[in-house]
């Protein structure tokens, strides 16, 4: 599969989706127009990946700001893994970092880790 | 016209910030980031910028969604933060066009969630993401959840017509 990079923009994260290293990572703020029609080709991408997902996978997500429409796509993007993890003998790791003193982060991670109990969601704090 | 007149009326209610126009993402983006660097000019805190920031940044998109929904009304809108020294709190007020069809709707979900308590608004949204019944739409309905989790108050509503057309008001403290 080929590795699909974004550049971070002023209201979209920096985006890796890298099969070689097994790595898929979002670091930024989220609040664009159509968040829909953004993250679709990056919704096909994961949905591909884990058709033949490798043993281990490293998930980072560092996302500063979601609007609402950005939870209801990482959300969704999350419940792939779960679906993934439910059908594989592999592990998924994701990581949630957040900044100390941002509580709407933390808060968003955990709604996260309740939701998707099958999976291993990591909360970080950053300094 | 006498821009000092619109000066009084700011100054008044002690509004920080105003806009009034068509609303764009690009516009969306650089004022909440103006908003932001102003209240940290301010010395606010860190929790109380954040949330103005996604209240506002929702109560746009409301309204750039709401019109492009709605292909006859336009997205123009007016917003307006501002600072209540009686309740020691920020707020912020939007108003737009919008289809009196839709009155009923709003009122019946800002009032279901001026009803429900901090958790049940958090479960609340992760219901409707699960259930997917709001997967593609661009409604308000997810962006109405948001502002009213981030909200220190109930969310208050107004709806008055001018130039005969319907416009919906939402205020809200952080």
């Amino acid at each position: 599969m080929e590795k699909l990079y974004l550049k971070e923009s002023e209201y979209t994260p920096e985006i890796i989706l890298d099969k070689e290293n097994n790595l898929i990572s979002f670091i930024g703020q989220s609040y664009p127009e159509n968040t829909f029609e953004f993250y679709q080709p990056i919704m096909n991408w994961i949905g591909k990946y884990c058709e033949n997902i490798p043993t281990n996978t490293k998930v980072i997500l560092e996302l500063t700001y979601l609007n609402s429409s950005s939870f209801k796509a990482f959300f969704d993007i999350i419940d792939l893994f779960e679906g993934a993890r439910k059908k594989c003998n592999c592990s998924i790791d994701i990581d949630w970092i957040y900044d100390k003193d941002n509580d709407i982060a933390l808060e968003t991670g955990e709604d996260f880790q309740d939701d998707f109990e099958d999976l291993n969601i990591v909360l970080i704090e950053k300094n | 016209m006498n821009l000092n007149q619109l000066r009084t009326i700011l100054q008044e209610e002690k509004i920080i910030f105003s806009f009034s126009g068509t609303v764009t993402q690009s516009l969306v983006v650089g004022i909440a980031k103006s908003m932001k660097h102003e209240l940290e000019k301010r010395g606010e805190e860190n929790s109380i910028i954040d949330s103005i920031f996604s209240i506002v940044v929702e109560q746009l998109q409301n309204i750039m969604s709401y019109s492009q929904e709605k292909e006859s009304q336009d997205s123009k809108g007016i917003l307006l933060l501002g600072f209540s020294e009686e309740k020691n709190k920020y707020f912020s007020i939007t108003s737009n066009q919008i289809k009196e069809d839709d009155k009923k709707k709003i009122i019946t979900k800002i009032e279901l969630l001026n009803a429900m308590s901090a958790k049940e608004k958090r479960k609340y949204l992760r219901d409707l993401l699960k259930s997917g019944e709001f997967s593609h739409a661009k409604g308000a309905g997810v962006g109405f959840v948001e502002i009213s989790k981030r909200a220190s108050e109930n969310l208050l509503i107004n709806f008055n017509e001018f130039d005969n057309s319907e416009y919906f008001e939402l205020k809200v403290y952080v």
